[in-house]
C-alpha cells in the first residue's frame, strides 16, 4: 500500500485482446495435448517471448507489422525456427501469421501458460516477504501453501521491506496477509475508531 | 478538556492483550483504469454485486458491473487519489450507513458522515442502503393523514402516511417550497423527516437547513446532502441512504416518517452518467434500461406498515409502557386489518370479559415519500416524469403560469391527483373540500371562456366570482403552514359563500383576520373542531354564527378604513 510507486505491471489489460488470445491459446494447448508435448510447447513459446521478442523489439515489431506481407513472415519463421523449435509451435506461429495475429504473441503465451497451469492444477502464488527467504523456508512454505490451496503452487518471491515482518501471499484474487504492517495498521484502526467511543462514553475522558 | 493518561494506557493495554494474531484473508484486485468516479478493476473474481470494496487511500467503492474478467466499481469519495495498479480489497459487506436517533438534527453526506461541523455522530445502529421493500402482508392501507399545512394540498390532493406523492413542475415553480412547508408542519406531530438534497447547489441546501433550524424543524429532521460538486456516485446513492435512515424509525420504532427527495430527475441524471461511464447500453434519452427500476425500488420502500395487535388484560399499563408482542395473553400476534378482525373474533370467543385488543408500540410505522421531479417546459411526457408519475400514488403539478400570476402554491388542480390520500383525510376536511377540486377545475375552464368577453348569465357570473375568491383563499405564503382546523374553517367560509361579497383583494386579509378572531374569541369552536375532526351540527352552527358576527365587524372596519373602497365589487 505504498503511496509512492504503484506497481502497474500486468495492468495494461485489454479485454478484447485477452479474449482473442485465449482462443488461440486454447487451440494450441488442445493440439499439443494430443501429442503430449504441452509443457514443452508452452515452455518454448514462453522462451521465445522472453528471449527473443523482449530482447529484440525490432524483430517483434517486424512480426507484428502489417506492412510486411505474410509470405515474407512465413519465410522468416521457417528460417528462424524450422528444425529448431517443435513442429507444433512452428505450425502455430504460421497459423497466427495467416490470421494476422502475430502481434498477440505475448498475451497468447501468457494465456497458454495460465490455461495449462489450471489444467495441471498448478496455481501461481505471489509471495511478498520483509526479508529474503532461505531455501529451507521456501520449501516449508511450498508444502504449507500446497496443503492450503490443494494444488501445486508456483511460487514467485519478492522482497518488500515495508512489510516490517511476516508474509503476504496472493493466490489468484485471494490475499493472505500475515505481515506485521497490516497488523499494526489494524491495531491502530481499532484503537482509534473502535475505542474512541468507548473511552469517550465510559471514562469521560473529554469533559 | 482533560485526558487521564492512566486510563488511556489501560485501554491500550487491554486492547493489545486482546489482540489476536491471525491471518487476514481478503480478496483483492487491481485497478486497471480510473477516472470520472469510476474504476475498472481486474480480479475480485468472487465479489458480489453491490458489495463494498476499499481502495488504499481509504475511499470506498461499490461493485456495480460484474464482467467476465473485470469489475466496474463506482467510487464513493475522492477518486483523484486512486492510481492504476493499486490494490482493491473486497470487504464482503454490502453498503451500510449509520442510522438512529443520533442522526436527527444532523446534516450528513450519503455515507452518513456529518458535514455540519457539529462533531462526530455516535450511533450503534446501521442499516443496509439497499434493502427490500415490505411485502403485501407487511402493509396495510393508508389510513392516517399527513398534513402538509398547505390548504391547496390538504384540501384537494391530500396525502396519507405511507403514500408516495410526486411534486412535479418546471424549475422555479415552488416545488421545494411545498416540500419544505410540509416538513415545517410536522413540528410536534412525532414525524421524523428526512430531506435528501440531490445535486442541489450547496448554497440552496445551506439556506434550507437554515430555514429548518430557524423554525425548529431540525429537532426532527435529518438532511442528507449530495451537492452539485459531489461525485455522481454519491448523488445516485443519496435517496437510498435517506430512505434507510427513515426506515430505521419506521421498522424499529413504529414511527411515522416523511422523506423528501429533492430531486429525482437529478438522481436519474447522475445514474445515467454512471451507467454511460460503465458502458451500459443507453436507452431512451440515453438513460439506462433500469432507470425505472432505480426509482421504483426506491419508492416501493415507502409504506404504511401493518399494525400488530395483541390481546392483553384490561388493566395492562398500555399507556405507560411499551407494548411488545410478548404481552399477548394467548401468545398470538395479529397482523394488519385481517389480523384485527381475527383478534376481535378471538376476544369474543375466548376472553368475554377483562381483556382488550391493543396495538404493539413498534408496529404500524410509515414512510411517506415526497419525490420531486423537474420538468422542462412543462413536458410531463418526458421519460423520467412519466416513469415517476406511474410509480407514485398521485402528483401535485405546479404551473409556471399560475406561479407568475401570483397563485402560490401554483398547484394546477386539473391534473393534480391523489389516488389514496382521500381515504386518510379528516372527516371535517373531506366534508368542506369534497367538491372543491372539480369546482376549481371547472372554474379554470370557465375563466378561459369568460376572457373572450362574452356576456354571461347570472349563475355563471356567480360561479366565476366564487372561483376567483376560492383561488385567492387557496393562496398561502411560504413557511406559514396552517393547522388543519384553521384550513377547514377558512375553506368553509369560502365554499359556503361567505366571501362572495368580499372584494377579491381583501380575501386574504379577511381570512387572516377571521382565523385570528376564531383563535382569540371563539376558541371553544376551534378547540372542538381540533378535537373531533368532524363537522358536527354544533360546530357548523357555531361556525356560521361566528362567520356572521365576524363579517359584520369586518365590513364595519372596512368602511372606517376606506369608505371609498367599501362595497367595491370584484
Amino acid at each position: 500500500m505504498s503511496r509512492t510507486e504503484p506497481d502497474v505491471s500486468g495492468t495494461v489489460y485489454d479485454e478484447e485482446i485477452a479474449h482473442v488470445a485465449r482462443a488461440y491459446a486454447q487451440a494450441l494447448v488442445n493440439v499439443a495435448e494430443k501429442t503430449g508435448e504441452v509443457e514443452d510447447v508452452v515452455g518454448e513459446l514462453e522462451e521465445f517471448e522472453r528471449d527473443i521478442l523482449r530482447t529484440n523489439p525490432r524483430f517483434a515489431e517486424l512480426l507484428a507489422s502489417s506492412s510486411v506481407p505474410p509470405e515474407d513472415k512465413d519465410r522468416i519463421i521457417n528460417e528462424a525456427f524450422g528444425g529448431r523449435a517443435l513442429p507444433t509451435l512452428v505450425q502455430f506461429l504460421k497459423v497466427l501469421n495467416h490470421h494476422g495475429r502475430l502481434g498477440l504473441l505475448v498475451p497468447v503465451a501468457r494465456e497458454a501458460r495460465a490455461l495449462w497451469d489450471k489444467k495441471q492444477n498448478r496455481r501461481p502464488v505471489a509471495v511478498r516477504s520483509a526479508i529474503e527467504l532461505d531455501e529451507g523456508q521456501k520449501a516449508a512454505l511450498r508444502d504449507k501453501v500446497a496443503a492450503m490451496i490443494a494444488a501445486t503452487p508456483i511460487l514467485s518471491y519478492t522482497v518488500d521491506p515495508s512489510l516490517i515482518g511476516g508474509l503476504v501471499l496472493q493466490v489468484g484474487d485471494d490475499l493472505y496477509d500475515t505481515s506485521l504492517k497490516t497488523k499494526l495498521d489494524q491495531m491502530r484502526r481499532r484503537l482509534v475508531e473502535g475505542k474512541a467511543r468507548e473511552m469517550a462514553s465510559s471514562t469521560n475522558l473529554i469533559d | 478538556m482533560k485526558f487521564r493518561a492512566d486510563e488511556i494506557t489501560s485501554v491500550l493495554q487491554r486492547e493489545i492483550e486482546q489482540f489476536q494474531s491471525e491471518v487476514v484473508r481478503s480478496e483483492v484486485g487491481r485497478v486497471l483504469e480510473v477516472g470520472d468516479g469510476i474504476a475498472r478493476v481486474h480480479g475480485l473474481s468472487g465479489v458480489m454485486t453491490g458489495e463494498m470494496v476499499s481502495f488504499p487511500n481509504g475511499a470506498k467503492g461499490l461493485a456495480f458491473n460484474l464482467e467476465e474478467s473485470s469489475v466496474g466499481v463506482i467510487i464513493l469519495g475522492d477518486f483523484t487519489q486512486i492510481h492504476e495498479g493499486e490494490t482493491v480489497t473486497a470487504t464482503g459487506q454490502l453498503l451500510r450507513v449509520p442510522v438512529g436517533e443520533a442522526m436527527v438534527g444532523r446534516v450528513v453526506n450519503p455515507l452518513g458522515e456529518p458535514i455540519d461541523n457539529q462533531g462526530p455522530i455516535v450511533t450503534p445502529h446501521s442499516r443496509l442502503v439497499e434493502s427490500t421493500a415490505p411485502g403485501i402482508a407487511g402493509r396495510q392501507p393508508v389510513d392516517e393523514p399527513l398534513q402538509t399545512g398547505i390548504k391547496a394540498i390538504d384540501a384537494m390532493t391530500p396525502i396519507g402516511r405511507g403514500q408516495r406523492q410526486l411534486i412535479i413542475g418546471d424549475r422555479k415553480t415552488g416545488k421545494t417550497a411545498i416540500a419544505v412547508d410540509a416538513i415545517l408542519n410536522q413540528k410536534g406531530q412525532g414525524v421524523i423527516c428526512v430531506y435528501v438534497a440531490v445535486a442541489q447547489k450547496e448554497s440552496t441546501t445551506a439556506a434550507i437547513v437554515e430555514i429548518f433550524r430557524k423554525h425548529g424543524a431540525m429537532d426532527y429532521t435529518i438532511v442528507v446532502a449530495a451537492g452539485a460538486s459531489d461525485p455522481a456516485s454519491l448523488q445516485y446513492l443519496a435517496p437510498y441512504v435517506g430512505t434507510a435512515m427513515a426506515e430505521y424509525f419506521m421498522y424499529e420504532k413504529g414511527g411515522a416518517t416523511l422523506c423528501v427527495y429533492d430531486d429525482l430527475s437529478k438522481q436519474a441524471v447522475a445514474y445515467r452518467e454512471l451507467s454511460l461511464l460503465l458502458r451500459r447500453p443507453p436507452g431512451r434519452e440515453a438513460y439506462p434500461g433500469d432507470v425505472f427500476y432505480a426509482h421504483s425500488r426506491l419508492l416501493e420502500r415507502s409504506a404504511k406498515l401493518a399494525n400488530k395487535y395483541v390481546i392483553v388484560p384490561e388493566h395492562a399499563p398500555v399507556d405507560k409502557e411499551e407494548v411488545t408482542e410478548s404481552w399477548g395473553v394467548n401468545g398470538k400476534v395479529y397482523l394488519g386489518v385481517p389480523g384485527e378482525e381475527e383478534a376481535k373474533h378471538d376476544l369474543k370467543a375466548n376472553y368475554p370479559t377483562g381483556h382488550k385488543i391493543v396495538k404493539t408500540t413498534r408496529s404500524g410505522g410509515s414512510l411517506t415519500a415526497l419525490p420531486l421531479i423537474e420538468t422542462l417546459e412543462g413536458e410531463v411526457s418526458a421519460y423520467i416524469p412519466t416513469n415517476v408519475i406511474s410509480i407514485t400514488d398521485g402528483q401535485i403539478y405546479l404551473q409556471p403560469d399560475l406561479f407568475f400570476a401570483g397563485v402560490r402554491p401554483a398547484v394546477d388542480v386539473g391534473i393534480s391527483v391523489s389516488r389514496v390520500g382521500g381515504k386518510a383525510q379528516t372527516p371535517a376536511m373531506k366534508k368542506v373540500a369534497g367538491g372543491l377540486r372539480l369546482d376549481l377545475a371547472a372554474f379554470r375552464e370557465l375563466e378561459a371562456f369568460a376572457q373572450l368577453g362574452t356576456e354571461l348569465d347570472k349563475a355563471t357570473q356567480q360561479q366565476l366570482d366564487r372561483g376567483y375568491r376560492m383561488v385567492e383563499l387557496l393562496k398561502q405564503p411560504q413557511y406559514r403552514p396552517l393547522h388543519v382546523a384553521d384550513q377547514v374553517m377558512s375553506l368553509y367560509a369560502g365554499t359556503e359563500g361567505y366571501l362572495d361579497d368580499v372584494p377579491r383583494n381583501q380575501v386574504q386579509r379577511f381570512e387572516a383576520e377571521f382565523l385570528r378572531f376564531m383563535r382569540d374569541e371563539k376558541s371553544a369552536i376551534r378547540d372542538q373542531l381540533v378535537k373531533e375532526k368532524k363537522m358536527t351540527d354544533p360546530i357548523v352552527a357555531g361556525l356560521k354564527a361566528a362567520l356572521t358576527e365576524f363579517k359584520s365587524r369586518f365590513r364595519a372596519a372596512q368602511k372606517v378604513a376606506s369608505p371609498a373602497l367599501a362595497g367595491a365589487g370584484a
